[in-house]
């Protein structure tokens, strides 16, 4: 969700809060996705934990969101208890609070955080659109204008992996780069992309495409993914994971219409040696002889921070020096291993000095892929994307992004992981 | 802006003029046959009861603009519970034109493969292995399975 419409759930969760309103009551969140694990977030910041995230997709059920099971309503005992409190925030509201009524549950305990825009907001988003395409058009002159409207530095990475190629091929020398972080900005710095921008707020990317979708012979503007939900009329997306559509192919093809012979380029790799020597003496790391261990994702699954420590314990018993890849507070590091913060526009570098790299799937395996180091990336086997699993989606292997990296699947409960990450390793 | 504002709003007002004349609700679904692609058409009345059974919805309007798709559309005897209405295609497309910039409702499906510009379905069905009845399962009507015919 967007950064304005995230702002207006986290006021109302909190005036909930306030009341004492989500107190001893069982929270379900309705429907795996995005929206969802950010709910999830937000109440865990008051310490509070969905019972469950409920899903009519089978392929969703018996898997975890955030951590958090998925099941069918079906599988809700006594659905309709007054201690129950669904929270609904998606675009399928209408049959999901349907399916809830027909339970037998109480439109109180129906907790509602969607709104739709009225055709009046979408209007007024337009216009504001107009404006921000005015202050580029000074800035930059009449050029196209490339907006990758998402905040997954992978996405990013994979664009810049294509850009070359892509410029090449349609001769374009002029342009606006828009992105709406600045983890994304340092990804897209990784690759020699010009007039590189990131629009200060993130809703400025919905104004825009509002624009474009009222008047799109008015804008040369082209979205950097191959579908995007704002623009409702691209299927694309549903077809993600299904007959051999996997992410690389789906973004060669339809992003940028480049033969099949087109493959994805690392960048090129600034030297940075000298500067990476003294960090690692500053973190009492060794050069070639220290991990980094990479157990957060936004979206994908986690591993039991007990996976983490004993791991921890037992590459240090073999003379490896440790480090947490942690973006702060909230990502705490590992037992025995000291917090680094990588900038991502360094991070590759980092890993080819560390040596050795064990991390589950998130956006920071794309950018590191190319580093010359032992990877393990580590996938959880239930979770799903669209079609297919996340690691037909996702492997680097398979995305034409790494052929060294070692790519293990985990269940929850996988009891040999430990040791098959050790003995990629070792 | 203005000029394409208006049009939305033109737009606006049939959407509006054809919920009351079709007495559309929640329990309504309706399917715009465009005729780009008489398989899409088709099998967009095949899998239309697995829809409805998406929907919560116990009764489909069909709009089309010409003989042919509508005759197509009452031979399938798999849909259901539908009724079948001709609207002509000019309305048809101010009608799309609002949709595509105002996603007014979910339970509207227009089977168009190549408009608006950023409409990637006939490319999909030209250049990979999706065929006419997965765009429809899966593109369209986001089932999230291919059912098998019959299969709700």
């Amino acid at each position: 969700m967007f950064d304005y419409k995230l702002v207006r759930v986290e006021k109302k969760l909190y005036q909930l809060f306030q009341k004492g309103l989500l107190n001893n009551r069982k929270i379900y969140v309705f429907g795996v996705s995005e929206n969802t694990r950010q709910i999830i977030q937000i109440l865990r910041s008051y310490h509070l934990e969905p019972v469950n995230v409920l899903d009519n997709d089978k392929k969703k059920q018996n898997t975890y969101c955030s951590g958090v099971r998925v099941i069918s309503l079906e599988d809700v005992k006594s659905a309709h208890d007054r201690k129950n409190l669904y929270i609904v925030y998606s675009l399928y509201w209408p049959e999901m609070t349907a399916q809830l009524r027909d339970k037998n549950v109480s439109k109180r305990n129906i907790l509602m955080l969607y709104q739709k825009e009225t055709l009046g907001e979408c209007l007024l988003q337009a216009y504001k659109g107009k404006h921000i395409h005015d202050r580029l058009r000074r800035k930059y002159g009449d050029v196209p204008v490339f907006l990758c409207p998402y905040t997954g530095t992978g996405d990013i990475y994979l664009i810049g992996t294509f850009w070359r190629q892509y410029t090449e091929k349609t001769q374009l020398e002029n342009y606006v780069f828009l992105v709406l972080s600045k983890a994304c900005e340092k990804v897209a710095r990784l690759f020699e992309i010009k007039n590189l921008e990131m629009l200060p707020k993130k809703a400025e990317s919905e104004y825009l495409i509002r624009y474009y979708m009222l008047c799109p012979e008015r804008i040369r503007l082209k979205l950097l993914n191959d579908s995007w939900a704002q623009i409702h009329t691209n299927p694309l997306e549903w077809f993600r994971g299904y007959k051999g559509l996997e992410f690389t192919e789906l973004f060669r093809k339809f992003v940028f219409d480049l033969p099949e012979t087109a493959k994805p380029e690392h960048p090129v790799y600034q030297d940075m040696d000298g500067e990476l020597e003294i960090l690692f003496k500053e973190y009492q790391l060794q050069p070639g002889r220290t991990v980094v261990l990479s157990p957060y994702s936004n979206t994908l699954a986690d591993l039991p921070v007990e996976f983490w420590n004993r791991l921890a314990a037992e590459l240090k018993q073999h003379g490896f020096t440790l480090c947490t890849n942690s973006s702060g507070d909230t990502e705490p590091a590992i037992e025995g291993t000291v917090p680094v913060f990588f900038p991502l526009n360094t991070a590759p570098q980092w890993i080819e000095k560390a040596g050795y790299f064990i991390g589950v799937r998130s956006g920071f395996c794309d950018v590191i892929s190319g580093a010359k180091a032992k990877k393990v990336i580590l996938y959880g086997s239930q979770d799903r994307f669209f079609n297919g699993s996340v690691f037909e989606y996702f492997n680097l292997k398979d995305m034409g992004l790494c052929e060294d990296a070692a790519e293990l699947q985990f269940d929850k409960d996988d009891k040999d992981l430990y040791a098959k990450v050790m003995q990629e390793l070792i | 802006m203005f000029k394409e504002m208006l049009h939305i709003l033109r737009g606006s007002i049939l959407w509006a003029a054809l919920k009351a004349r079709l007495q559309l609700n929640h329990r309504k679904v309706v399917i715009v046959l465009v005729d780009e692609n008489k398989t899409l058409d088709y099998y967009a009345m095949v899998h239309l009861s697995n829809f409805m059974d998406r929907k919560f919805a116990d009764e489909a309007i069909i709009l089309f603009d010409n003989k042919a798709t509508g005759e197509m559309a009452g031979s399938v005897r798999a849909a259901a519970n539908k009724k079948l209405y001709y609207l002509p295609e000019k309305l048809v497309e101010l009608l799309y034109d609002y949709y595509s910039f105002y996603k007014f409702s979910d339970k509207v499906v227009f089977t168009y493969t190549e408009r608006p510009r950023d409409n990637l379905l006939g490319r999909a069905l030209k250049e990979t292995g999706v065929n006419e009845e997965d765009a429809v399962c899966l593109g369209l009507y986001h089932l999230r399975r291919v059912p098998e015919t019959g299969d709700r």
